[in-house]
């Protein structure tokens, strides 16, 4: 009696590891779908979109920009087929000097999806930028976060 | 209790025994598969973190080229001379579709403990022109 216990025990441990390892695996991959799109952001607003880099992504659509016109900006925002970013940029914040944004992506959300890119988990990001002209220059990782509710 | 009884419940106690024998060595090797698996994610996020670190340490010097391809091929080219723990593979495409590099990391104990990277030289500074 008590091996039997003590197996189905022992067994409830390595189910429970399977468990956590599979969702250690979807984290990841979430992670990297992240990183990507946070990379393929960065590049398109470097090369082709720096007046972008200093202004917060609420400001990214108005008229006046010489960099960029208002769909284009409101494409880059919502992600999707062909843009740079498959997924949701949710906010680009420039702190108070101007040499660093917070960045906040969001995956699309699939009900019930277990496939890649399905779970709605956002990402943040820190953006460091510097030199003259301005431009981004590093990209740091801060963390995964839950879907939006 | 008769000769039949006594022999009915020894090979109940035998069969029961004998299954959980098997169920905990089952188990033990889940367990241990468990923590190998584990082992293999920790390698690969720590390749991972040197990965980025090194990015960002190139990027504090400045661009490497003018065009992004020409960055990327010299990131290809500074990664192939790069080190890797032992029992990670490291796989590296250089996309054809988008100037940028992919890093596959891998590792040979649990292959399903993969990343993907992707870095392209124009989000870190590394090119000035597409």
């Amino acid at each position: 009696m008590g091996l039997l216990l003590s197996s189905l025990s022992l067994q409830a441990t390595s189910l429970q590891s399977q468990l956590r390892f599979r969702s250690q695996l979807q984290a990841r991959s979430d992670q990297d779908q992240l990183n990507q799109a946070a990379q393929r952001l960065v590049s398109e607003i470097n090369l082709h979109h720096p007046c972008l880099l200093q202004l917060p992504s609420q400001d990214w659509a108005r008229d006046g920009l010489d960099c960029i016109d208002g769909n284009r900006a409101a494409w880059l925002i919502q992600g999707g087929q062909g843009s740079p970013a498959d997924v949701r940029t949710l906010a680009w914040q420039p702190d108070a000097n101007g040499l660093q944004v917070m960045l906040l992506l969001a995956l699309p959300k699939a009900p019930g999806s277990t496939a890649p890119g399905g779970t709605g988990r956002r990402g943040l990001f820190a953006i460091g930028l510097g030199g003259d002209p301005v431009r981004a220059w590093s990209i740091q990782e801060q963390g995964l976060l839950g879907a939006e509710s | 209790m008769t000769m039949v009884e006594v022999a009915l419940a020894a090979l109940i106690l035998m069969g029961s025994a004998s299954a959980s024998a098997q169920i905990w060595a089952r188990s033990m090797a889940g367990i241990h598969s468990a923590q190998q698996r584990q082992l293999a994610l920790n390698r690969i996020d720590g390749e991972l973190i040197l990965l980025q670190n090194h990015w960002q340490q190139l990027a504090q010097h400045g661009p490497l080229a003018q065009s992004c391809r020409a960055a990327s091929e010299q990131l290809l080219d500074d990664l192939q001379r790069t080190p890797l723990a032992s029992g990670v593979d490291r796989q590296l495409t250089l996309l054809t579709e988008e100037e940028g590099l992919l890093v596959t990391l891998q590792d040979h104990n649990a292959p399903q403990a993969r990343r993907d990277q992707l870095v392209k030289p124009a989000a870190l500074h590394l090119c000035e022109e597409a």
